[in-house]
């Protein structure tokens, strides 16, 4: 079991980039909970993986008749979401220190609804099962999970190409690959199946494309940047599994900067938010029978 | 004329020796045509119904070209709404051609033309002739190294502020191993044959790069669309159809795979069929983008 994230800086730079990134998933999904799920049925809410608790806030802000808690593996993230919480007067959300990873903090069936954005983040592939089934404990029978993962797509920079190979070079050496040779599925696409065999119904998913380039996207252009370069996840990270040099690195992200800022830098990725209902009482009796 | 030096367009002449098992979805020889009529519903759902971007003012024009028209599923669709419309229509392939031809007559609609060319070569057209081309899915049949010319000579052909679109997909992650394997081997045959920009092989890497090679080519009002392609049981049926017409094509390319002794015949053969198999899963999810860049050329 491991403690931080894969990718680990613990940076307030890295609280920083996930504020960013919060701010535009929000852009490229339009909502804080999709539609599908029904608001007057939720009152309390995990965001299991809340980092420094820009989605609690919101979400809590927005819907002041919600409880919302948000649990995060690094103590930093967890404080800066308090006090950040603090300073907007939100009284309706709290902050835990919690592992995914790990038995959860909560008593059985508390929350109506839970999501985790990135969880594989934090949890290998075969760590995931565990995972879903000790989050189906802490929902109650009826409630909802929703499980959003991104994964990077197409690109025109030529240096970024170079990355995506040595990153999933390095994650089958830390044997968090789906795949042996690393060239098969990420978690995202593998979550509807998990959620399935854990027993849950109405297991779906909805795409929402994310827009890095264009002339007038900047947000989508700083994302790019700050997920690789300035926030230093992916970079220690490659480092760590020896799969290149400082310097070499420090090229590449040079090359990457370069291609990234150029006007016709055009790129995508894609968010899979993966949605399940753990079974009412008497589904499951009936599932059992 | 076609170029039987290439080696797409050679191996794609030999289609009939497709696995008797595969497809498991049926499709029969007769609903060939129907098959197309899905796929070009299914891409034309992912862009949201439209035929092309918002922005072109299609009502006000009287000449359309469409650079690998296949079966003329665009075309005939574009006729309907712009029934006062010229449409071009030319592809290097016969077969799907031969095939918009006979639509073509039987329904009478003089406003379409249809020409056997290859698109990259120069297109025996004046120049400043049409108000829009349209290309969608051309990948398979431009290298990498033929698109700055044929965007040149797409550009030569439009009249001043015709419109030029460019739509290509690209298929990024499903839950099928085999499938995602298949991806990665078709990719690195055409690698081998200089027909893929991306340095990886995964992916074919040209729709991102449209983009940038209109702004190069200095049109003007350059931009791109972003469209979720669902490869998944969220995109249904028609979703499988066409994740079989993948497996198709990439059947088709077995002798390259075989030749550049990337994979054993047999090997294969047994990955065509567990891809075949593996996208029956009831959770299969998966996903793709189709990128489409446009702009329009200058008054110059």
């Amino acid at each position: 079991m491991r403690n931080k994230y894969v990718f680990s800086s613990g940076t307030v730079a890295e609280a920083s980039s996930l504020q960013y990134q919060h701010r535009l998933f929000l852009r490229e999904m339009g909502t804080l909970i999709p539609e599908r799920f029904p608001l007057n049925e939720i009152e309390t809410v995990l965001d299991a993986k809340s980092g420094p608790g820009g989605w609690a806030i919101d979400l809590a802000k927005a819907y002041p008749a919600m409880q919302v808690t948000g649990m995060d593996v690094d103590i930093d993230m967890v404080r800066m979401a308090t006090e950040d919480a603090r300073t907007a007067k939100v009284t309706n959300v709290t902050f835990d220190v919690g592992n995914i990873c790990k038995a959860l903090p909560y008593t059985s069936a508390y929350f109506d609804f839970v999501r985790i954005l990135m969880g594989s983040e934090l949890a290998s592939p075969q760590m995931w099962p565990g995972i879903i089934r000790e989050l189906l404990r802490v929902i109650r029978p009826g409630g909802w999970l929703n499980l959003i993962e991104y994964e990077p797509g197409p690109m025109s920079s030529p240096a970024l190409d170079v990355i995506s190979p040595l990153l999933s070079k390095a994650l089958v050496k830390v044997e968090w690959a789906v795949s042996p040779d690393g060239i098969a599925a990420t978690s995202g696409v593998l979550l509807p199946r998990l959620l399935t065999e854990a027993g849950c119904t109405g297991v779906g998913y909805t795409l929402y494309p994310v827009n890095l380039g264009g002339w007038d996207n900047l947000a989508g252009r700083t994302y790019v940047m700050t997920a690789l370069a300035y926030g230093n996840r992916v970079t220690l990270f490659l480092l760590k599994a020896e799969m290149i040099t400082q310097p070499d690195m420090n090229t590449l992200l040079q090359k990457i900067e370069q291609d990234v800022e150029q006007l016709d830098f055009c790129g995508v990725g894609m968010l899979i938010s993966t949605f399940a209902r753990k079974p009412t009482t008497q589904e499951a009796h009936t599932g059992e029978e | 004329m076609m170029q039987s030096s290439h080696p797409m367009q050679q191996s794609s002449g030999n289609a009939a020796s497709f696995p008797p098992t595969l497809p498991r979805i049926q499709v029969s020889q007769s609903d060939t045509a129907n098959l197309n009529t899905l796929l070009h519903q299914y891409l034309l759902r992912a862009q949201e119904g439209r035929l092309y971007p918002e922005i072109i003012p299609v009502v006000e024009m009287e000449c359309a070209l469409d650079m690998g028209c296949g079966a003329g599923e665009w075309i005939f669709d574009m006729a309907k709404n712009h029934p006062k419309l010229r449409i071009y229509g030319v592809d290097v392939d016969e077969m799907p051609l031969h095939r918009a031809t006979q639509r073509r007559n039987a329904k009478g609609l003089c406003q379409i033309q249809l020409r056997h060319i290859d698109i990259t070569q120069p297109l025996p057209v004046p120049d400043s002739f049409f108000d829009f081309v349209h290309m969608r899915r051309c990948t398979r049949s431009i290298a990498p190294t033929q698109w700055p010319g044929v965007i040149a000579e797409c550009i030569r052909v439009l009249k001043p502020e015709g419109w030029l679109v460019m739509a290509e997909l690209e298929l990024c992650q499903i839950s099928s191993p085999a499938m995602m394997a298949i991806q990665s081997v078709m990719t690195q045959a055409r690698a081998k044959y200089g027909n893929s920009m991306h340095i990886r092989g995964e992916m074919t890497g040209m729709a991102p790069r449209l983009y940038g090679m209109l702004l190069q080519a200095q049109m003007d009002n350059v931009a791109y669309d972003l469209h979720t392609v669902d490869l998944g049981f969220m995109g249904g049926h028609t979703a499988r159809l066409f994740l079989t017409e993948i497996i198709r094509y990439a059947w088709r390319m077995r002798p390259m795979v075989v030749e550049q002794q990337m994979m054993s015949s047999e090997g294969f053969d047994e990955l065509i069929k567990q891809a075949s198999s593996e996208l029956l899963a009831p959770d299969l999810c998966g996903w793709g983008v189709l990128i489409t860049a446009y702009g329009k050329r200058g008054n110059t």
